[in-house]
């Protein structure tokens, strides 16, 4: 700033960007669109760029998506060994434990180890597949979507997903408090 | 990395409603670092990754603290600014104030733009097909190409081919003639390290010129 290089108002600009306009609620917003819209959930998970942008998201350290669903049968979870690669359009900032070395090193060789620290305990019979992200390929988890939520809006639903729901550290329960119709 | 090696990281250290920043230099660092990365600016700074400005091999700093050297590294390496002018905080003697760089209308732009700066649209034929057994190439590679080493000399299968993309390369300059399809590999957990989930696997980004076809 002293030297001129930068103006602070492009600096606040960007400041101002991450901490309102993007975040996991935007991806949550996804999430919960695709649980409420089986064509909009196919269009995800087929051309997750496309899906995105018509949410009005995407752009820098998202450009190009992949969204990996979980059932009953397949748990998928997200890391970045390289360094902290993560979808900023519709997850925001990496947490600090996500950048962590503890973090990258042990959930390539250990995932059911560490989803045990996070307090998720998967069945022996449910596989676990990890995407290892890189800056050209970044990674969403569509969690499950929890029972008994039928009849709830888009809106409600979204206030159910977590961030950690979408990095596949977590699994969504049913929220006594979401709001039904 | 043996077993007790990766033990000795220990536990993942959560933290419930973390903030993305603590304090308002650490949002600065995060815009300055984002900032660097938009494609105008990095005629002024270079392509900045992890592996072209390393960060400080310190563990003791934390995400904002390597940033920050990191950001440092790179203005004194371009001329922006001097060691001397960093430590005193003002412009040496005599010097001009600069135009900015970095303007609000640079931002906006930037913000609303949804360019992909490594997807190419050269058309390039894949080498192989989804569900294909594939072996990793047991090589050292330049380090800029952000591949991950743990795969080397072990089988897996594409799981999906992402189409055209261009290689990061060690000058770290973009150079379209080094573009190729981008995969996902599937590796099973066993096949990475021995004894494992026999249910698990790790999908890994490889390039086509890594991988050769069983």
């Amino acid at each position: 700033v002293e030297k001129g290089l930068v103006d602070p108002a492009a600096l606040d600009a960007v400041v101002d960007m991450f901490e309102h306009e993007i975040g996991p609620r935007n991806g949550a917003r996804m999430v919960a669109k695709a649980w409420a819209d089986p064509a909009y959930k196919q269009r995800l998970l087929a051309h997750p760029d496309d899906a995105i942008a018509e949410l009005g998201y995407g752009g820098h350290q998202g450009e190009h998506m992949v969204v990996v669903e979980n059932t009953p049968a397949v748990h998928n979870v997200v890391v970045c060994t390289l360094c902290s690669c993560y979808p900023w359009p519709v997850l925001g900032l990496a947490p600090g434990w996500y950048r962590s070395a503890a973090y990258r090193v042990r959930m390539v060789i250990d995932p059911r180890g560490v989803l045990r620290e996070f307090g998720l305990e998967l069945p022996d019979d449910v596989e676990v597949r990890v995407w290892d992200s890189t800056a050209a390929v970044r990674y969403l988890v569509l969690p499950e979507r929890p029972a008994d939520t039928d009849g709830l809006s888009e809106s409600a639903l979204a206030a159910m997903v977590t961030r950690d729901a979408m990095i596949g550290v977590a699994r969504i329960l049913p929220s006594q408090d979401a709001a039904r119709p | 990395m043996g077993d007790d090696d990766y033990q000795a990281l220990g536990p993942i250290r959560l933290e419930k409603n973390e903030p993305m920043s603590r304090a308002p230099w650490e949002a600065r660092i995060v815009a300055i670092w984002s900032a660097m990365h938009i494609p105008r600016m990095k005629d002024h700074f270079g392509e900045q990754t992890e592996e072209s400005s390393p960060a400080p091999d310190d563990p003791a700093l934390d995400y904002f603290q390597q940033r920050y050297a990191q950001i440092v590294a790179s203005l004194i390496a371009t001329g922006l600014i001097t060691r001397a002018e960093l430590e005193s905080g003002r412009p040496a003697e005599g010097t001009r104030k600069a135009v900015p760089l970095l303007t609000t209308d640079i931002v906006a732009s930037w913000l609303s733009s949804d360019d992909n700066p490594w997807k190419c649209d050269v058309e390039i034929g894949p080498r192989f097909q989804v569900d294909q057994l594939v072996y990793a190439s047991d090589v050292n590679l330049d380090p800029q190409r952000r591949c991950a080493r743990y795969p080397r000399g072990k089988f897996g299968v594409i799981d999906r081919d992402h189409g055209v993309f261009v290689v990061p390369h060690r000058t770290v300059q973009r150079l379209d003639d080094e573009s190729q399809h981008l995969y996902s590999v599937r590796f099973s957990a066993c096949q990475l390290w021995g004894q494992a989930h026999p249910k698990d696997s790790v999908v890994v980004n490889m390039w086509g010129d890594e991988l050769h076809a069983i």
